[in-house]
């Protein structure tokens, strides 16, 4: 299956700079549409779409949509652009490249839920693409596509950029919230879910970069041309940022459904000749694959059933020569560092991980550490208050099942 | 009086100067959420956050102290201690590390000492005894794994980065600030 670039459709090919170049490609017909036909028409296609979040969770988009419509009261949007996965820059290239996509795509879902308050909230250390967003919302307003008057609709609609400080946890939507309130990135308890208490205690539609940027692609194509691409339960397409070990590390659009084996070609394969040792999929979330799994469809269910997932869409290579246990040192160093530290079992499970890793990888582990790292995994996954805790174990377990000796 | 309740470090003059320019860029008296873009602003315009100018941000935002500081150490970007050279931040995470970064924290450790580890680590002294031109530490993915490896080099994103770019980044500084 070759490339499919439908979110990536403009990316290079369109000044990213220009809001007349961006509707000169089509852009802001969605958002056209949205104030002609309605809320109820955007949500309906969204839910016949069956587009499912981008950021790791994969909760459908529609849904989400829809509670926040009907919710009371002052209603918010917030754009999750605080990319910190491990081997994850799609939504930088999505920002940088195309950032009235991501400004037009919260318009519509302003329009659609009923807010008026639109918030991006972009990873500190992403310097362009937050001067990039930054310039396409002025100009946007210059052109009556943000404002006090949407597009002609009466309605208003404005958008705050939002700077992160350096904080993996921030990317949890109400770790996000709290570090917008000007306090300590820590998740809350949910439910309440954002959909009821949000961003400063009102119902907030939160999405991913890459999850908007597919709405105004199914609101033009409608939900049965989105549904051309990926597989019933994985609808469209989907980013993948391939690193590491191969050819051309690079962003990649496929439709839901292509092997691992046929992106990791469109990549070049694996670098200099070398064959594979194994594929992290998800980023330090994620799970390893051996090269015996190549054959597995990327989609959520296929990729869930062999125990893996898609996570963020990165995907990291590693080549014979690369070390196993270099890399799953670092992803059990990446999760001690970046656990908030707030509830017990993440707290705790990725310290004592840590050690146990830094033991097995220095060839003095013990005949139990294997059982031990699997009692913490599970004490994590099943008792952390937030996805972070509940995927810290993932990666590392995933990689026992690699190496030789240790899985006792 | 704030010089009370922090007498070990009152804040300059300039400090002070400082807090009020950013308090001035807001449009309104500060919210608590405004506390994260006037760290922000503070750190850009003095180089990092001293702790004087967070006993007075607290008290101009009505905030106590210890909400101040709870918020700043919870950030990796907000700096306690005073930078010495040219500030750089190495990714090596698992990108960067499968193409190269390995062989450029050692060739940055055996230039410059060894990285920063935390808030007023005793860190860059070189071995002949004069401080580091250059103050690094490693941080997690910079999300430039398409370009690695990457890193931040006096506030300016590098891609492909090298042992050498980043020598001449700090002698360009060096010169700027001499």
């Amino acid at each position: 299956m070759p490339e499919m670039r439908r979110l990536l459709a403009r990316v290079g090919t369109v000044d990213p700079e220009s809001v007349d170049g961006y509707r000169r490609a089509g852009g802001y017909r969605a958002l056209a549409a949205t104030v002609e036909r309605g809320s109820e028409w955007v949500l309906s296609e969204l839910e016949a779409s069956g587009l499912l979040g981008r950021g790791g969770a994969a909760f459908p988009a529609g849904r989400k949509w829809r509670a926040v419509a009907g919710a009371r009261g002052r209603r918010r949007v917030v754009c999750n652009a605080d990319e910190s996965e491990p081997g994850t820059f799609k939504d930088r290239v999505l920002m940088e490249e195309d950032p009235f996509a991501v400004i037009e795509a919260m318009t519509i879902a302003g329009l659609t839920v009923g807010s008026e308050d639109g918030l991006i909230y972009i990873r500190g250390e992403y310097q362009l693409a937050t001067e990039r967003i930054r310039q396409a919302i002025r100009r946007a307003e210059d052109a009556g596509f943000l404002g006090t008057d949407v597009a002609g609709s009466g309605r208003a609609f404005r958008i705050q950029v939002f700077r992160g400080a350096g904080a993996y946890i921030c990317g949890e939507e109400t770790s996000l919230f709290n570090s917008v309130e000007g306090r300590r990135g820590e998740p809350r308890n949910k439910p309440p879910f954002p959909t009821q208490v949000g961003l400063f205690g009102d119902p907030t539609l939160v999405n991913n970069v890459e999850t908007l940027c597919n709405v105004p692609v199914v609101l033009q194509e409608g939900a049965a041309g989105f549904r051309r691409y990926g597989t019933d339960r994985s609808a469209g397409t989907k980013l993948f940022c391939l690193s590491g070990h191969v050819e051309r590390p690079g962003l990649y659009e496929v439709p839901f459904g292509t092997p691992l084996r046929e992106l990791l070609a469109l990549a070049g394969g694996v670098w200099r000749g070398r064959t594979l040792k194994a594929v992290l999929c998800g980023g330090a979330a994620g799970t390893f694959l051996g090269p015996e799994r190549l054959d597995v469809p990327l989609t959520f269910e296929d990729l869930g059933a062999a125990g893996g997932t898609i996570g963020s869409g990165a995907v990291i290579v590693v080549d014979e020569t690369g070390s196993l246990w270099d890399v799953v040192l670092r992803v059990a160093r990446f999760f001690q560092e970046e656990s908030c530290g707030q509830c017990v079992p993440c707290r705790v499970g990725t310290q004592r991980q840590l050690e146990i890793v830094e033991r097995l990888a220095s060839g003095r582990g013990t005949p139990t550490d294997a059982t031990l790292l699997r009692e913490i995994g599970a004490a994590m996954t099943d008792a952390s208050i937030c996805g972070l805790g509940q995927t810290a174990a993932g990666a590392v377990l995933s990689a026992l099942a690699l190496v030789p000796g240790v899985s006792a | 009086m704030l010089s009370e309740r922090n007498p070990a470090s009152p804040a300059s003059e300039p400090e002070r100067a400082a807090v009020e320019r950013a308090l001035a860029r807001l449009s309104a008296e500060p919210q608590r959420s405004d506390l994260l873009p006037l760290l922000h602003a503070l750190q850009e315009d003095l180089g990092w956050l001293p702790l004087a100018v967070l006993h007075v941000l607290a008290d101009r935002m009505h905030l106590p102290f210890p909400d101040v500081w709870g918020v700043v150490t919870f950030y990796a970007l907000f700096r306690l201690d005073p930078p010495h050279g040219t500030v750089v931040h190495v990714c090596d995470d698992v990108p960067c590390r499968l193409r190269g970064a390995d062989t450029l924290l050692h060739a940055l450790e055996a230039r410059y000492g060894p990285p920063r580890r935390f808030a007023g680590d005793a860190h860059g002294a070189s071995t002949d005894g004069h401080a580091s031109p250059v103050d690094w530490e490693t941080v997690p993915c910079l999300g430039q794994c398409d370009h690695a490896p990457a890193a931040i080099v006096a506030g300016r994103l590098r891609r492909q980065v090298t042992v050498e770019a980043i020598e001449t980044a700090a002698s360009a500084k060096g010169a700027a600030d001499a």
